[in-house]
């Protein structure tokens, strides 16, 4: 984890992604410079900016995802909106309105080209439980977790109504529609989320910020339940739950 | 409590004193006796060190279930007091596990925001933390953590060196014994919001947009 899974983008020119490492990270686009200030907080420096320290909730909270437009009114800015964001090298559009229908689940032959309501596609590292076990302790049940099969390798991408990883060299491809997705929740570096068919399924974005793709997928899933008319998400975890 | 929570609870203590300038206040709202129920913000991987090592009696913690995979951590985390919670579902062991704990009058530790902040304020609460506070019929003690995110964030691989921490145990709550489950969620959302007031005092953490709305909204329905 670095300082950019929390500034997954530049809080003042919104370029994506903001390259960086440790508790630093520099905007090649508008020269900011973020840095983890001592004694708590965020420091801004660079040309045309000076030097100044916010917190982290002010640096974050300024932060909007890709698709919403950049975040500071008084920066250079960038029209995101409906061009295509880089990801790793590919150019990949962003998201639209979802409109929900009943897609595919579960395995499915690989989508040659792009579907056109893809948000976002990057390198993943996927598992999925394959049972639970109990935990034992003097004689008495504590509780149970969860064991993982063999983690695979691929690229996910998030659509507008459905989470698609498709494993390096696989045939096949887990689909796994928004609408059937029961939780949400980040856990350490990685986003889990349950689905109906495939149960719990652990997600690991090493190339970028899983805070961004755990905040990609609720927004996502808001704009699916809104579609369907299930109302406003307000928790995502143990399940989700609407008001 | 197994004796290992002894043995490793003076050298835990050390460790959060070498990392941060620890202030620890209120310890006097601790029960003597009794069953309790501990509730701190979550700003940091150590929280659980800073808690156990400095609550003058001995805890046990909901821990997610993910930290149990390593055969190694599994076998010493319930020598230190952690039962685990699986957070991708609703987990009634979990919640018979704390209540059988509370009832042998131990005290038990749950962070009703489910996870770490990744901006240091207070996120929105779990509904089954509440409902166990409701359910429970011990004492809930708010704790408000100030300054572990300063020390190591979640978005931080390594910690920062030795920030000023408080730990601040608040003046118990009392629900009593709400068994049935209509009246809790009836009062659910009048507990949130006092225990985020009290939270948000207690660490002088901000409380997040949400929290923030559910809060007010819950104020104008009491008003």
């Amino acid at each position: 984890m670095a300082l950019v899974d929390l500034l997954y983008r530049c809080p003042r020119c919104g370029h994506d992604p903001l390259p960086g490492k440790g508790g630093r990270a520099l905007c090649p686009a508008c020269g900011a410079a973020y840095s983890v200030a001592r004694g708590g907080g965020i420091r801004i420096s660079g040309e045309n900016i000076g030097r100044e320290k916010r917190s982290v909730r002010e640096v974050a909270g300024s932060l909007t995802l890709p698709g919403q437009g950049s975040s500071a009114a008084d920066a250079p800015q960038p029209r995101l909106h409906g061009t295509p964001v880089r990801s790793e090298g590919s150019s990949v559009p962003l998201a639209r309105t979802p409109e929900a229908t009943d897609g595919p689940v579960g395995k499915a032959a690989p989508s040659g080209g792009e579907s056109p309501g893809v948000i976002r596609e990057t390198r993943a590292r996927v598992k999925i439980a394959s049972r639970e076990t109990d935990i034992r302790f003097q004689g008495r049940i504590l509780g149970f977790m969860e064991v993982f099969g063999k983690t695979r390798e691929g690229r996910l991408r998030l659509e507008s109504e459905a989470l698609v990883f498709r494993p390096d060299g696989g045939s096949e491809e887990d689909r796994w529609p928004l609408y059937r997705i029961l939780s949400v929740q980040a856990s350490s570096s990685s986003v889990q989320i349950t689905t109906r068919e495939a149960g719990l399924v652990s997600i690991k974005v090493p190339d970028e910020s899983i805070h961004l793709w755990e905040l990609l997928i609720h927004r996502a899933l808001q704009a699916t339940w809104h579609a369907r008319g299930w109302g406003r998400i307000v928790e995502f975890q143990p399940r989700i739950r609407a008001e | 409590m197994h004796p290992l929570y002894r043995i490793l609870t003076p050298p835990s203590r050390g460790f959060v004193r070498a990392s941060a300038r620890i202030h620890v206040d209120g310890v006097d709202h601790m029960p003597r006796t009794g069953g309790f129920l501990l509730l701190p913000n979550h700003q940091s991987i150590l929280d659980p060190f800073l808690v156990q090592s400095f609550c003058p009696r001995p805890i046990r913690s909901m821990t997610k279930s993910t930290q149990f995979a390593v055969p190694v951590v599994r076998w010493i985390l319930p020598r230190i007091g952690a039962f685990p919670v699986r957070r991708y579902r609703v987990d009634p062991q979990a919640v018979r596990t704390a209540l059988r704990f509370l009832g042998d009058g131990e005290g038990v530790c749950v962070y009703p925001e489910g996870e770490r902040t990744w901006d240091g304020s207070i996120q929105p609460f779990r509904r089954g933390t509440l409902h166990l506070a409701l359910r429970a019929g011990v004492p809930v003690i708010p704790v408000g953590l100030n300054g572990m995110f300063d020390l190591w964030p979640r978005w931080l691989k390594i910690p920062k060196p030795r920030p000023k921490v408080t730990l601040r145990f608040g003046e118990p709550l009392e629900f009593g014994e709400i068994r049935d489950r209509d009246r809790r969620m009836e009062m659910l959302p009048e507990v949130e919001a006092l225990l985020a007031r009290r939270l948000a005092s207690l660490s002088g953490a901000p409380v997040s947009d949400e929290l923030k709305r559910r809060v007010e909204l819950a104020t104008d329905n009491t008003a």
